[in-house]
């Protein structure tokens, strides 16, 4: 374990950039993976759909935020959704206004932002539980990392279907099924492989920090605490011929006595 | 078994694919010429580079000396697509079975889809204009002009009767994949692979049940019975998929009665393909459907099988009961009488 690697030394200030790729929404958490699969079909498509994401979910956290603690935490977080909702008309409204043609193929991927998993859990379990400052930088973080999952496989996909924004490519083969959902699903699954690769690498370096190898420890302890009856009867099972044997022994010995 | 024992078993398995799936590619040479060899060979050769890249370099591991699976991955390969398919389509056929589909999963003995049947799925929906379109039997051949025809299967999804006699069925005379057309090569290969109990011959005897009862209570051509049969098997490479795809033994079912409920489930996709599907080689993605429920067919297998015996049961002393009461009222009335 090298304690004075570069990662070690500056990790608290890693820990605030955690949003765009260690902790990346959609490549570590599998939140918000619909859209990136199914509609991130070209580079127009994952930028309206990136922006929309941004601006419904960074005001709405932001807002929700101030919601008071005293409401129970099912009602808070139909009132969150019902903030996202609010946001969406006027953003949907820019969007109409610029993109029409675009907000028409997204169809229901748009509204459905509403109730994304930044806004409905992880804003309760995360967001709130910290001070505004760092709560929008971090926000912004992952609004971060957000955009380029979505833009990298949303441009990926339409170079491989054979254009860019809207420009063809000459000379290039194209892959007609590009466009088609497991093409989305197999490109995530790799980039996803990619920062689980790094992450292990990373969290490995780190002591303090929580590893695989960390879990199966804890799992593995559970197990123990949890069969430690069996283990116990088992000890006792063990224990009692050795027990026994000394009053065998006393037994052979008292004839002889 | 042990690990050695398991490795032995694994060898003698692809061992027996690999002089299968030779077989095959053996009549095409007649029919299409050397090109055939060439396909087989950049098939091979991307295979053993993609799957060797995979195992030495991204997982760090040591080449097994009993794994030729990436041989019976380029063999399925290049057996699906038609003589005249460019070479960069095999390549990234095959790059595309093993790099996304086989080692992502684990590697050999641990994939959840054949490779090579999502390898052909990836390309017959990307590139169908090289997939999908056949040249006529010894046109390819040099010094002939090279013609393309309808396959059997493109002229039956639009109602229409191919002119296949049962000669020519047999021996694989018609337009087709490469090494999926000979009825009775396949049906050799059949026989060894169950013989050598690398088949199921319970899953491909009732597929073909299926798809039998299909062609004969659902025709897609106004022939007779027996024709409509025998078109149903020629077309979309059914016979050839059904032989080589459902004897992997990571991917098929333990029990025999899964492996009928599996076989039933591939004859009913197929059939149910040919007549809501648009695209050809359809028995590519039933095995891939299929595959999905390859445990729940054991699991349900078993639950019908303790069903049946329950009601047996129930059955068995339900008339134990009757004729207790018979006995009885026989008693008693003999008693009267005394």
């Amino acid at each position: 374990m090298n304690k004075d690697s570069f990662y070690i030394k500056y990790k608290e200030l890693f820990d605030l950039f955690n949003g765009i790729f260690l902790e990346n929404s959609v490549l570590v958490t599998g939140a918000i993976l619909a859209p990136v699969v199914v509609v991130s079909t070209s580079y127009e498509n994952s930028f309206i759909l990136a922006c929309a994401f941004s601006i419904i979910t960074f005001f709405t956290v932001l807002l929700s935020s101030f919601v008071p603690r005293t409401i129970p935490v099912a009602i808070r977080s139909i009132i969150y959704t019902l903030i996202a909702c609010l946001i969406f008309i006027p953003t949907s409204a820019l969007f109409e206004r610029y993109y029409s043609d675009t907000l028409n193929k997204l169809g229901v991927f748009v509204p459905l932002l509403v109730t994304n998993s930044l806004i409905v859990v992880k804003s309760e379990s995360h967001f709130h539980k910290m001070k505004k400052g760092r709560m929008a930088f971090e926000l912004f973080c992952h609004m971060v990392g957000f955009y380029w999952v979505i833009i990298l496989i949303g441009s990926v996909r339409e170079i491989m279907a054979g254009t860019f924004n809207g420009v063809p490519l000459n000379n290039f083969v194209s892959i007609k099924t590009a466009s088609l959902p497991f093409v989305g699903f197999i490109l995530t699954g790799m980039l996803a492989s990619i920062v689980q690769l790094i992450r292990c690498n990373l969290m490995l370096v780190d002591e303090e920090a929580p590893t695989t190898s960390h879990y199966a420890d804890v799992i593995s302890t559970k197990i123990n605490n949890q069969s430690d009856p069996q283990a116990e009867e088992e000890d006792d099972n063990q224990e009692q011929p050795n027990d026994t044997q000394p009053t065998d022994d006393t037994d052979e010995t008292q004839p002889t006595e | 078994m042990n690990i050695n024992e398991q490795r032995l078993e694994y060898k003698s398995y692809y061992c027996d694919m690999l002089i299968c799936l030779t077989a095959t590619t053996i009549l095409p040479l007649f029919m299409y010429g050397t090109r055939v060899i060439e396909i087989v060979l950049v098939a091979l050769a991307t295979s053993l580079i993609t799957d060797s890249f995979c195992v030495r370099v991204l997982r760090k591991r040591h080449y097994e000396y009993y794994d030729y699976s990436w041989a019976v991955t380029a063999m399925i390969f290049a057996s699906l697509v038609p003589v005249t398919v460019p070479y960069w389509v095999v390549v990234v056929g095959v790059s595309f079975a093993n790099l996304i589909v086989k080692h992502p999963f684990g590697g050999e003995g641990k994939h959840i889809f054949p490779p090579s049947a999502v390898g052909l799925a990836f390309c017959i929906l990307t590139w169908p204009e090289h997939m999908l379109k056949y040249p006529t039997p010894f046109s390819t051949i040099t010094g002939q002009t090279l013609s393309y025809q309808d396959s059997p299967a493109s002229i039956m999804a639009i109602g229409g009767t191919p002119s296949i006699d049962l000669l020519e069925g047999l021996l694989g005379w018609y337009v087709g994949p490469l090494g999926a057309t000979s009825l009775i090569i396949i049906t050799t290969c059949l026989f060894f692979l169950v013989i050598r109990r690398r088949a199921s011959f319970l899953t491909v005897s009732f597929a073909i049940l299926m798809v039998s009862l299909g062609a004969i209570y659902f025709p897609r051509t106004s022939t007779t019975d027996w024709q409509s049969v025998l078109f149903e098997m020629c077309c979309g490479a059914f016979y050839f998929g059904l032989v080589f795809f459902t004897s992997d033994p990571d991917t098929k079912p333990k029990t025999p009665s899964g492996r009928i409920l599996y076989g039933i489930f591939v004859g009913l996709g197929v059939v149910l393909y040919r007549h809501h599907g648009v695209v050809e080689l359809e028995i590519v993605f039933v095995i891939i459907l299929a595959n999905v429920l390859a445990i729940p067919c054991d699991r349900y297998a078993s639950h019908i099988r303790s069903m049946f015996k329950s009601k047996r049961k129930n059955k068995i002393e339900e008339i134990q009961r009757v004729e207790l009461i018979d006995i009885t009222n026989v008693a008693r009335e003999s008693n009267k009488d005394e």
